[in-house]
């Protein structure tokens, strides 16, 4: 069974990137998201493998998003995407529950291998 | 009520009570899940509150109150390293009040320190989330070095993962660098990572190789004192020495029966000695481990002397120790303890600010200052690190052509490294004022001077309102070096073999061009009589790089394992000499030094281009 993800970000153009990366990989993108609302609203909808979560989105950002994702699933996996600059928004993140962190922009391999090792440690 | 007599009786129970709490704290620190020994600890400052009281002291009576809240909060909150470390503190100035009594500035600051905390909570605002991850004042099992891979863009981060990943196996009991250092991102590729966990080695490094972007995660034991305690007995030094030195004599008389063997052709005993040869050297061996002394046998000190220094400087200290495990001999440890002494308090003075300076250039009031062992490929290193406002490069330009040690040009042209150089000239000093703890004393020349006997160096790298670090580079056979022993002019020296590239008799002396020299190989070697003496049966070459130089000795003693130790007064003065030792035999050989002496008279070692 493949690994099913879902990406929240508020750029069509990288939700798009990832998704190419992903699924290249093998990955299986279940759900688009591109506010942090949508992102929890999704998250309870389509119950993923991994989230890939932008920091910054309108609504709700990022960080809250992973908050509630994690209120309502202290299992979860979500994955952080962030631009250099961010450290401590993205240190938030990981103390809110998130596991880890990709930077854009994004190199597949990296992302890929981020994926891979998080998702091998949580299972 | 308060008479003398039941006075007596109080100080004889609070000293048990005392003992016991001293003995809980350390156990509490090594097992923080004993809720029993926290509620005997509770029990034990509560008991010390109510006899204070009833003795009318007054003063006593507060500081185990306020200990009481710190239990209290302990029991509430889980133990952490800045409870402990109070706790710890507290508990020390009940003991010097109940001894001495004359504490009051000292007990004033605690007091105060703990009625800050109360109002603000850990004022100065935001905490580190890294320093949210250690709980401190627990004894870790395991230490951990992690290496981040090479262009990793967010290392502080990836560090930030890391130290979760850890704290969800275990306790999390410091970091080298500081958790604050790893924050800002100070490092760099790899730290280290203290922990105290039940999960097995081989878990936790899994754990933190599956993390992205991690190169390579070491993990080893860290020793536990109690267990070592148990498996030792105490020795006194002098019976150390003396073991080192009947080791020493005994490898003397072996090289003199080597000899006769050698002499008479005894072959049968030439064998014997062979056995006699591998024996004494893993004597030594022995004896030589039996003096190693871990650092934390004189870092112990340092947490007081630094707090009272600090406290005699109205400033605000945090001062963490790391590697105190590390062993080295005892000799050099009490050879360092000078110098680190005066890093500190220089550190103390001169780099950390006051509170009120701190908070206007934007800094926590606490400074903080890390005294840290860590052992390399070819040596230890300790350094005395310091967040507090740096060398001021100007000012130490201006103190210089100041005191006439370098013309006003010459200071204005000199690079950075040039000018931190002239911290270690005899008797310079860039304080503004001379302070009570470090206008006297040792000074920077003269921690060079112990290092560098030592067969170490000392360096210095600093930030203008950054901070300072001060690092003695020290090699690991350090100051035990093996050396002939050679009588020159009636005076026994001693010579590192390492720089003795050959022994000959004296017969071998020529002139050459009205030098006298001797032929090794193609090279003709310069001849001196040292001491400007006539004569000796011996020419010893020695050679350090690729310059030679032979002098003429009377007699060659043997090879034995010194221990250097730096020379003082007049005799420092001489340059043909590192340091002094003390045989075997308890005479003093001083030590050539082989750089300033192949360096005499300015000639290349090889004089025979003609």
């Amino acid at each position: 069974m493949s690994i099913r993800v879902l990406i929240a970000d508020d750029a069509a153009f990288m939700r798009n990137m990832l998704r190419k990366i992903l699924t290249q990989a093998g990955y299986e993108v279940v759900g688009e998201a591109s506010t942090g609302t949508e992102a929890v609203e999704k998250y309870k909808e389509v119950r993923p493998h991994v989230v890939t979560m932008d920091i910054v989105m309108p609504e709700k950002d990022g960080i809250e998003a992973v908050r509630e994702i994690i209120e309502f699933d202290p299992n979860a996996v979500i994955i952080m995407c962030s631009a250099l600059g961010q450290q401590s928004m993205i240190i938030e993140a990981i103390q809110a529950g998130a596991k880890d962190y990709i930077i854009k922009p994004f190199q597949p391999n990296k992302v890929v291998e981020t994926i891979k090792k998080v998702v091998h440690r949580t299972s | 009520m308060n008479t003398q007599k039941y006075m007596a009786m109080f100080l004889e129970e609070a000293e048990e009570h005392l003992q016991n709490l001293g003995r809980l704290l350390v156990e509490l620190e090594a097992e923080p899940d004993r809720g029993e020994a926290l509620q005997e600890v509770f029990r034990s400052v509560h008991t010390l509150k109510g006899l204070a009281s009833t003795m009318g002291l007054e003063k006593i009576a507060t500081l185990t109150h306020r200990l009481e809240n710190l239990v209290e909060e302990m029991k509430r909150e889980g133990i952490k390293q800045e409870l402990m470390d109070l706790l710890f503190e507290g508990v020390d100035l009940l003991e010097e009040m109940l001894r001495s009594g004359e504490v009051d500035a000292e007990l004033d600051a605690f007091l105060g320190r703990l009625q800050g905390r109360e109002a603000g909570e850990g004022r100065g605002g935001r905490r580190s989330p890294f320093r949210e991850l250690i709980s401190g004042g627990i004894r870790p099992n395991y230490e951990l070095r992690v290496w981040i891979e090479e262009g990793e863009v967010l290392k502080s981060v990836r560090a930030f993962t890391v130290l979760k990943c850890l704290s969800g196996m275990g306790y999390i009991t410091g970091t080298f660098p500081e958790p604050e250092r790893l924050e800002e991102e100070s490092f760099d590729r790899s730290f280290v990572v203290r922990l105290r966990s039940r999960r097995s080695m081989q878990e936790i490094r899994e754990a933190v190789e599956g993390l992205p972007e991690i190169e390579r995660v070491e993990v080893r034991e860290v020793e536990r004192s109690g267990e070592r305690r148990s498996q030792s007995i105490r020795v006194s030094t002098s019976t150390l020495d003396a073991l080192m030195n009947i080791t020493g004599e005994l490898i003397i008389n072996r090289s003199v029966l080597e000899d006769i063997a050698r002499r008479h052709g005894l072959e049968e005993l030439q064998d014997a000695l062979d056995m006699t040869r591998r024996l004494t050297s893993e004597l030594q061996f022995v004896v030589m481990k039996a003096r190693m002394v871990p650092l934390g046998y004189i870092f112990s000190s340092f947490p007081r002397m630094v707090r009272e220094a600090a406290r005699r400087e109205g400033k605000e200290v945090e001062f963490a120790i790391y590697g105190g495990e590390i062993e080295l001999d005892r000799a050099v440890i009490d050879e360092i303890v000078e110098p680190l002494v005066h890093i500190l308090r220089n550190a103390i003075s001169h780099g950390i600010e006051t509170p009120e300076e701190r908070e206007r250039a934007g800094k926590p009031r606490r400074g903080r200052i890390t005294l840290s062992a860590v052992k390399e490929r070819d040596g230890v290193v300790i350094s005395v690190e310091d967040d507090g406002r740096g060398i001021q490069l100007d000012r130490v330009r201006e103190e210089a052509v100041r005191r006439g040690l370098v013309g006003r040009e010459k200071a204005e042209a000199m690079s950075r490294e040039e000018v931190l150089k002239l911290l270690f000239l005899p008797g310079f000093s860039t304080a503004g004022r001379v302070t009570e703890l470090s206008g006297r004393g040792v000074g920077l020349d003269a921690v060079k001077g112990t290092v560098e006997a030592l067969g170490g160096h000392v360096e210095v790298e600093t930030t203008p309102g950054g901070g300072t670090r001060v690092s003695l580079h020290l090699p690991l056979t350090m100051a035990i070096l093996q050396a002939m022993l050679v009588r020159v002019d009636g005076i026994v020296c001693g010579v590192p073999i390492a720089n003795v590239a050959r022994v000959l008799e004296s017969s071998s002396i020529i002139t050459l061009h009205r030098r006298r020299v001797v032929r090794l190989g193609e090279d003709y070697v310069p001849v001196e009589n040292l001491f400007g003496g006539n004569g000796g049966r011996y020419v010893l070459v020695l050679e350090k790089g690729s310059m030679r130089r032979g002098i003429v000795v009377e007699e060659v003693l043997g090879i034995q394992e010194v221990v250097l130790k730096p020379l003082s007064g007049e005799a420092a003065k001489l340059r043909e000499f590192s340091g002094g030792t003390i045989l075997g035999n308890g005479e003093v050989a001083l030590m050539l030094d082989v750089g300033s002496i192949v360096g005499l008279g300015g000639g290349s070692g090889s004089a025979g281009d003609e």
